[in-house]
């Protein structure tokens, strides 16, 4: 039990602008269940990305075995017994369960024209159920199973091939209770067979009932590394770690007085995904919602920006409520939503600072017929592009060649373009540098002046930090709604990932 | 700022200026190759029949802009001319005619555009489909045959020798449909859906953008330019045919594409050169009687040459040699520091 199937030295990995591993040491034994633990951004994916190969490392030893290696790509790491899966594994729906975990190698690489044998991809599948075994129908197509049991199916694509060291990353996000004995005990039955796992989660109770140990990391450190069924092994003392000492300097000084409420929601709910949440959201202030992947904060955000129309209940803008039919429906009524993913959903990148812009609010820059007056959208974009510090302030540039940081500025430019009143953030410091970060924040305080600012993040540290409020989304339940300064980051994490402190 | 706008000129002028250069060899080639091309006869001939092809063009780029393809209009367009033909056949006013054929073609655009944008269905299978169902109904007028009667008396022949301020009918139009285009295209809030909706819908939809709506526009748009370009195609052979779309379907992608290969963008413009050179071109391989195929033969290459330079896929390999050949360059300096700080060295 006590030897080493892997081990980490050193590893450093810096991307522009961040730091993201600064000198992890890691060690996993054979047959153990090792928990990988920390906020969003302290590194855990790059680390499992450095292990799988997916990313070079700049410094740093890798053993395994004993041995150095270098893994040069994931056919690599897999040939040398490391498997990942994934949080949405890449399958082929329409194929069945055996289909998908004997993809690519249903002949035994007996050539390409070879015949495949169905009858013998089945044995195989068989075998691996008698080997692991989990009630999971492999003979449907597993476009119809459940997350979970998708999972397990990818789970077995890695077990097709001889691994030693399997990687699950986050592997539930919202489970029953059934499917997390099912999940659990096919961890288990892994273990039995020799095979080391790196289990991340946020979820401290399942890694209770899974982990043997578990290490946090913070900043691209490792803070710690604990026997799970030991004294050391307390909640709160999980998130002290996870957290770390405050950095209040990052965060704009809070609002002084609040104003009157502008958005407010009674008992809004969404089918699956969130239910009963209700909130006032004021002129003056930021709106703090902190939910994780499964939370249904990502999917409040955009029910109150009329992307998906609520299951139940209402949204009042002004105390009149409002049924929002659209994005578009939304943005005439004042709302702007600063979307998590803004590659996709925020920009054009092939176009100039100048059109992504003005795009959410074209009659500004549009006069007789719709002809666009050019001098005036110059001047107020320019002047826009300006108050949000992009840098170089030069509007005819691409969005492509800028910046995370530069990207998301104009994201907000754009929102303030419109002349919003109530400004929605999804997610807005994802793959943003520290400098960029600071600055968003500044630009949301100052939004929050005229405007009412609503902050959904799956980042404790932001939330606590920028919010004069705060709502925790724990499996589509609001678990904690209170001002500021009557909570604390710890109580909010903890709320977050384990619905209570 | 102005020095800004000096060194981003080269990026974008070098293909145009290359390009009009190889526009006047080609038309210095031809001049040489045959002594009819440089008559007066044949220089009017090639601008009739680059106007028309010109429209043609221009409907197709709209939907190229809203990141379609159609591949109905030249079927679509045929049943629009026939339309027309057959009103006036049977003695409906030539304005009255055109008309009703231009809300045919229109009917078919917002049938594509609706199925398309809002239905989501695939764009090319279902213009297929629509395509077909014009090429049929077409067929219902003329059994499958010429439709000439009254075309002499009626005026419609107008549209092909008649001349407003000295320009040929045909000429009018096209200035005026491209004056139009250029100005909704690149000179209004209009423009700014259609591309934005081409180029990240998604984006477009959380700005506001009314996606479906103008995709319903770029299909109609379409449609209908296409099918006054068949109507004039129509009066320029002096009867309707159900087939007068058909040799416009792969010259005007080729067009569409040359001219965002060369302006690196799908713009108005850009159709506009591309066409001339497109047309230009089998302009002079109809003068040598070249047979068709061999034209065809060239447009094709010429379509896919397009495509090639105008994707992402080709900048994106270009990206990626490049950024290889500096990390060579790279690992040739940090190789000989081996040990745990190799990879540090590369870092900036």
């Amino acid at each position: 039990m006590g030897e080493l199937k892997l081990e980490m030295r050193g590893i450093s990995k810096r991307f522009p602008g961040v730091q993201a591993l600064d000198g992890v040491d890691f060690a996993l034994r054979k047959g153990e269940v090792h928990a990988l633990l920390g906020v969003n951004g302290a590194g855990k994916s790059t680390l499992i990305k450095v292990l799988s190969g997916a990313y070079p490392r700049d410094a740093g030893t890798l053993l395994l075995d004993g041995q150095p290696v270098e893994i040069n790509g994931q056919q690599d790491a897999l040939a040398r017994g490391i498997a990942t899966v994934y949080q949405e594994p890449q399958m082929i729906p329409s194929f069945t369960g055996y289909e998908n975990i004997f993809l690519g190698a249903e002949n035994d690489g007996k050539g390409t024209f070879a015949r495949i044998r169905r009858s013998k991809l089945r044995e195989k599948a068989a075998r691996l159920l008698e080997l692991f075994p989990v009630d999971v129908d492999l003979s449907v197509p597993v476009g119809k199973l459940g997350t979970v049991d998708q999972e397990i199916v990818a789970v077995f694509r890695a077990l097709s091939r001889k691994i030693s060291v399997l990687v699950l990353d986050e592997p539930t996000s919202i489970l029953t209770e059934r499917e997390k004995l099912v999940l659990f005990r096919l961890v288990a039955s892994l273990k039995e067979q020799g095979i080391s796992i790196i289990y991340i989660s946020h979820r401290l109770e399942e890694i209770q009932q899974v982990a043997d140990r578990l290490t946090v990391l913070r900043n691209g450190r490792n803070v710690a590394t604990l026997e799970v069924r030991g004294a050391a092994m307390s909640p709160l003392k999980i998130a002290e770690l996870m957290l770390g000492e405050r950095m209040e300097t990052v965060y704009p000084p809070r609002a002084s007085e609040r104003g009157d409420p502008v958005l407010s929601a009674r008992g809004l709910g969404l089918d699956g995904k969130f239910h009963d949440v209700g909130f006032e959201a004021r002129r003056g202030e930021i709106l703090g919602v902190f939910g994780l992947v499964g939370s249904g904060a990502e999917e409040l955000a955009k029910v109150l920006f009329g992307l998906q129309p609520p299951t139940r209940g209402s949204i009042e803008l002004d105390g009149r409520t409002v049924r929002l039919r659209s994005a578009r429906d939304a943005i005439a009524r004042g709302m702007f939503l600063v979307p998590a993913d803004r590659r996709r959903e925020g920009l054009v990148p092939a176009e100039p600072i100048r059109f992504n812009v003005s795009l959410a609010n074209l009659n500004r820059v549009s006069g007789f017929l719709g002809l666009t007056r050019s001098g005036r959208e110059r001047l107020d974009v320019s002047e826009v592009v300006a108050s949000v510090g992009v840098t170089p302030p030069d509007i005819r540039a691409d969005v492509a060649t800028l910046s995370g940081g530069n990207q998301q500025k104009v994201v907000v430019a754009k929102g303030i373009f419109t002349r919003a009143r109530v400004y929605l953030f999804a997610e807005p410091t994802a793959g943003v540098d520290v400098g960029a970060k600071a600055g968003i924040y500044r630009l949301m305080r100052e939004l929050a002046r005229e405007a009412t600012v609503i902050l959904v993040s799956s980042d404790s540290q932001e939330v606590y930090g920028v919010s004069d409020r705060v709502m925790v989304l724990f499996k589509g339940q609001a678990v904690l709604d209170r001002p500021t300064e009557s909570t604390s980051q710890e109580e909010i994490l903890l709320c977050g990932v384990q619905g209570r402190v | 700022m102005a020095g800004n706008r000096g060194a981003a000129v080269p990026r974008v002028a070098t293909p145009v200026i290359v390009f009009l250069v190889v526009i006047a060899l080609v038309f210095a080639a031809f001049s040489l190759l045959h002594g009819q091309f440089l008559s007066a006869r044949n220089l009017t001939n090639l601008l009739r029949h680059a106007s028309i092809f010109s429209i043609f063009a221009l409907g197709v780029l709209f939907v190229v802009v809203v990141g379609h393809f159609d591949l109905s209009f030249y079927l679509v367009c045929g049943l629009a001319g026939m339309t027309t033909s057959w009103l006036i056949a049977v003695e409906v006013p030539a304005p009255w005619s055109v008309g009703v054929g231009l809300v045919v073609g229109a009917l078919f655009g917002i049938a594509n555009g609706v199925a398309i944008g809002r239905w989501k269905l695939p764009d090319m299978v279902t213009t297929i489909g629509t395509g077909a169902v014009a090429w049929g109904f077409a067929w219902i007028y003329s059994k499958g045959s010429y439709i000439w009667q009254n075309a002499r008396t009626s005026g419609i022949l107008l549209l092909n020798d008649g001349t407003i301020l000295r320009l040929p009918v045909p000429v009018v139009f096209m200035l005026g449909t491209y004056l139009l285009a250029l100005l909704a295209v690149h000179r209004s809030r209009f423009g700014r859906g259609f591309y934005a909706t081409g180029e990240n819908r998604v984006a477009a939809v959380f700005s506001g953008v009314h996606v479906e709506a103008f995709i319903v526009a770029a299909f109609t748009i379409c449609a209908v330019l296409t099918s006054m370009g068949a109507i004039l195609s129509n009066a320029s052979q002096g009867a309707g045919s159900v087939r007068v779309g058909m040799v416009f379907l792969l010259p005007a992608y080729a067009t569409v594409f040359l001219g965002s290969a060369v302006f690196r963008k799908a713009t108005v413009h850009g159709t506009l050169v591309a066409s001339l050179f497109i047309s230009l071109m089998l302009n002079g391989f109809t003068l040598m009687a070249v047979p068709y195929y061999y034209s065809d033969l060239i447009v094709g290459i010429v379509l896919i040459v397009a495509l090639a330079l105008s994707s992402d896929t080709l900048s994106r390999l270009r990206e990626s040699l490049r950024r290889a050949g500096r990390r060579r360059e790279e690992g040739r300096e940090t190789e000989p520091v081996a040990g745990p700080l190799a990879g540090t060295g590369g870092q900036p």
